[in-house]
C-alpha cells in the first residue's frame, strides 16, 4: 500500500462511522522502490489529495520531513515535487495494519495489500 | 493463422494482453476479459484524451484488464478491488510483471465493490471498469460460499452486482468520466441502460461478440448532464 492509496482509503462503510478517514497506520514492514518521476503525474494527483492526511501518514512512515505544510502551488520547484513523489509512490507498506479512527477496527495489510472486507454485522 | 518464427508485430497503439498465472480460485482471463480489453482498445484515443487521473477496476480477478490499461495510459493512478484476496494478490503480481518496475502504479485492495474508498473518490474517477459476475443463477446458487463461484454467479438475470454498482458509478464518475461494463445478452443490456439513465448515466454500446454459447457486450456509460456540471 502506497501512501497515494492510503489517501483514498476509508472505513466509512462500517455502520455508524461518519468519515472513517484518515485511517491510522501501524507499520511492520516497508519497502522502497524507485519509480520514474513525472511532475505531470504529481500535479494531477495534488488536487485529489487530502494534504493533512498525507502529511500525517508520511510522518508515520518517517518520510515526511521534506514535505511542505500546505500543498504546493504551481510555482513549487522540482525538489519539493520530488520529495512528494518519494513519499506518495515510492514507499510502500508491505506488512502492517490500518485502524479506523472512529471504531479502532483493524484492517490487515499483507504482501502490500490492505484487506478492507467487513463482516455482514458491521455494515 | 499460419505459424511463423518471427515475433508477432506489436503495433504501437495496440493493447498488449498481459500474461497471467493460473491460480486456483482466481478467474482465468476468458473471452469476456478479452472483449473488455478490446473495447478499451477501441476507445483508447478517447480515453487518452480524457487525461484520466484515477482509474478504478471493480472485480479485477487476475488483473489482466487493469494491467493492459495501465501500460497504455500515462500519468494515472490505477486502483483495483476484488472480494477475493487471492485475486487481489494475483492482480498485483500481473501488474508487476506486465509493467516496468519504475512504472508500476496499480494498487489493489480486498474489498466489496468500492466500499474501501467510500466518500473519498466521489466525482474523482475518470475511468471505471468492471467485468462482473454476470451468469444468471438462482439466488441460492449466487450465495457467496466459495471464491470460484463469486467470479461468475450473478443472481437472477446475472445483474446482482451490476445493480449495486450502477448507483456507485453515478457517484464515482468525474464529470467527463467513463464507465466500461461488460454485459451478457441475458442481463438485458437495455434494462441496464434504462436503470443507468435514471441515475443520470447514458449508455453506449462499444462492442459485442458471440463467443461459444455467450453473446457478450461492452457498454460505456458517462454522465448525461456533462454540460450542466461544467457550469
Ligand atoms: C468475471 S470475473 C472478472 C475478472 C477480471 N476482471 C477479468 O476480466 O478477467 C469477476 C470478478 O469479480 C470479483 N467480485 C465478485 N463480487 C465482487 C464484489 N462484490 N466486489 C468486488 N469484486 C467482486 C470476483 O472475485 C472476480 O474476480
Amino acid at each position: 500500500m502506497k501512501l497515494l492509496t492510503h489517501n483514498m482509503l476509508t472505513s466509512k462503510a462500517i455502520k455508524g462511522v461518519q468519515t472513517g478517514f484518515p485511517l491510522n497506520i501501524v507499520v511492520k514492514k516497508t519497502k522502497t522502490v524507485e519509480t520514474e518521476f513525472s511532475s505531470e503525474f504529481i500535479q494531477r494527483m495534488l488536487p485529489k489529495l487530502d494534504w493533512p492526511a498525507f502529511l500525517k501518514a508520511a510522518q508515520t512512515l518517517g518520510v515526511g520531513s521534506q514535505l511542505p505544510d500546505s500543498p504546493p502551488t504551481e510555482t513549487t520547484d522540482e525538489t519539493v515535487l520530488r520529495s512528494i513523489h518519494h513519499a506518495l509512490v515510492e514507499v510502500e507498506v508491505i506488512e502492517g495494519e490500518l485502524i479506523c479512527p472512529e471504531t479502532e477496527r483493524k484492517f490487515p495489510i499483507s504482501n502490500g495489500i490492505p484487506n478492507m472486507l467487513l463482516n455482514e454485522d458491521e455494515i | 493463422m499460419f505459424l511463423t518464427t518471427e515475433e508477432p508485430r506489436v503495433e504501437f497503439d495496440s493493447m498488449e494482453t498481459p500474461r497471467t498465472s493460473a491460480v486456483e480460485s482466481v478467474y482465468d482471463p476468458a473471452e469476456d476479459s478479452f472483449l473488455l480489453i478490446d473495447a478499451l482498445e477501441i476507445d483508447l484515443d478517447r480515453i487518452r484524451e480524457l487525461k484520466p487521473s484515477i482509474c478504478l477496476e471493480i472485480g479485477c480477478g487476475s488483473g489482466v484488464v487493469i494491467s493492459a490499461l495501465a501500460k497504455c495510459v500515462e500519468n494515472c493512478t490505477f486502483l483495483a478491488t476484488d472480494v477475493n484476496p487471492i485475486a487481489a494478490e494475483a492482480a498485483k503480481f500481473t501488474a508487476q510483471r506486465h509493467l516496468p518496475e519504475q512504472k508500476t502504479c496499480v494498487q489493489t485492495a480486498v474489498a466489496d465493490l468500492d466500499s474501501c474508498f467510500l466518500g473519498r473518490l466521489d466525482s474523482k474517477v475518470d475511468l471505471l471498469v468492471c467485468n462482473p459476475p454476470y451468469v444468471p443463477t438462482t439466488e441460492t446458487e449466487a450465495l457467496p460460499d466459495d471464491a470460484t463461484k463469486l467470479a461468475w454467479a450473478g443472481g437472477p438475470q446475472g445483474t446482482d452486482l451490476v445493480k449495486r454498482l450502477l448507483p456507485r458509478a453515478s457517484e464515482l464518475l468525474s464529470h467527463r468520466g467513463c464507465f466500461y461494463l461488460l454485459l451478457l445478452k441475458e442481463n438485458n443490456p437495455s434494462d441496464v441502460c434504462s436503470e443507468a439513465r435514471r441515475l443520470g448515466l447514458e449508455g453506449r454500446k462499444v462492442i459485442e461478440r458471440r463467443c461459444r454459447n455467450e453473446h457478450l457486450f461492452v457498454y460505456c456509460f458517462s454522465r448525461s448532464d456533462k454540460t450542466v456540471k461544467l457550469a
